[in-house]
């Protein structure tokens, strides 16, 4: 069995063949998980926030991985540091649910703006989104098997891959 | 670790007091909605590390019942009701005057009954503080879901975590004597709202 290793909210994890990265119970969170099928190398980020810019972040010892566009990059860049191209990395997402579906305000939103701002960040550094299982009203567990790249999301309705 | 807020063990005590001044007026309107003792425990005031947050709920993916309410007013924060799945429906029964056991499935009738228990459980809660405090306390109406803990309160994490790694709840677990009812309850205030009771409670109480 290849080792299990768990993605804390707002933070990313690299690891090589053979290893599962897991995103548990994702809501408003995004999983963003970049494969370079070459090398066998994954990344997995547990995406919180979508871009650090819009607040004030000066002067704080924040954690800045809960964001998509600190994240992501930072993500990458690990990634060609263990030898991967970037042309030979792909990105499957799967998150960004509504929890509470009669409820309207701002911070209800945040799961369709962390997908923006994924999928922008994706398309910034040139990366495809081949696969998603994203939005709804359910919350989901992302097993990224990194020997065949394939990610097992995991609902209280289903379990289903992609 | 930043703290964002930083507070000392006085400070720290004050807010559990206040919890426990809102907490047990809440009590006392829960065990007549039930007609059944209810037993708290003192609540606890403390930073949870937003990536740890959801040990504090049983876990990450545990199936639980949860009731989520907006605080506005003088008081700003979030209000979180935790039950598993087995306890909400025994507490539904309860409310519902049915005998333990009865409710097998939460449907828009069960769901009504435990929404409203959270209901008035935040709203004596509030009340406390209110008068604690002489301000003006509002909260939304409750939202139920049924899912993943973590999934369902992340958006909590995360409006809270825009500007703190660590969060400060102030946490109560609520039992009901001889049934098998175990749950949280849980407020989390944002900064501008902590600092206000903190001097407020100075003021006051001279701590």
């Amino acid at each position: 069995m290849a080792d299990e290793i768990i993605v804390d909210m707002g933070k990313y994890e690299v690891a090589t063949n053979p290893t599962v990265l897991v995103c548990m119970s994702l809501g408003s969170c995004v999983g963003v998980a970049l494969y370079d099928s070459e090398k066998k190398i994954g990344g997995f980020a547990h995406v919180m926030l979508p871009k650090s810019d819009q607040y004030s972040v000066s002067g704080r010892s924040l954690n800045l991985n809960k964001f998509a566009n600190i994240a992501l990059p930072g993500m990458i860049d690990k990634m060609k540091q263990e030898g991967s191209k970037l042309e030979n990395i792909t990105a499957k997402i799967a998150g960004g649910a509504h929890m509470f579906p009669g409820v309207e305000c701002d911070m209800m939103d945040i799961g369709k703006k962390n997908l923006d701002a994924v999928r922008e960040e994706l398309r910034k550094q040139g990366i495809r989104i081949i696969a998603s299982d994203v939005g709804g009203n359910v919350g989901r567990t992302v097993r990224f098997d990194i020997s065949e790249w394939k990610l097992t999301i995991k609902t209280k309705n289903e379990v289903k891959e992609i | 670790m930043d703290k964002t807020l930083k507070m000392d063990q006085y400070e720290m005590d004050a807010l559990t007091e206040v919890g426990n001044v809102g907490v047990g007026n809440a009590t006392t309107a829960l065990s007549k909605l039930l007609d059944k003792r209810v037993a708290i425990n003192i609540p606890e005031t403390k930073f949870v590390a937003v990536e740890r947050f959801a040990d504090e709920l049983g876990g990450a993916e545990q199936t639980v019942v949860t009731v989520y309410l907006q605080v506005t007013g003088d008081l700003n924060g979030e209000v979180i009701f935790i039950f598993p799945r087995k306890g909400a429906m025994e507490l539904v029964d309860l409310i519902m005057n049915k005998s333990p056991g009865t409710t097998k499935l939460m449907e828009a009738m069960e769901e009504s009954a435990f929404k409203e228990m959270a209901n008035i459980f935040t709203s004596s809660y509030l009340n406390a503080l209110a008068k604690m405090f002489d301000m003006k306390i509002i909260h939304s109406v409750p939202h139920l879901a049924i899912d993943m803990a973590q999934a369902i309160i992340d958006f909590v994490l995360i409006k809270l975590s825009q500007t703190a790694d660590n969060l400060l709840c102030v946490k109560t677990n609520i039992s009901i004597e001889k049934h098998n009812i175990d749950g949280t309850f849980m407020i989390l205030f944002d900064k501008e709202s902590l600092s206000r009771i903190i001097n407020l409670l100075k003021s006051q109480y001279k701590i």
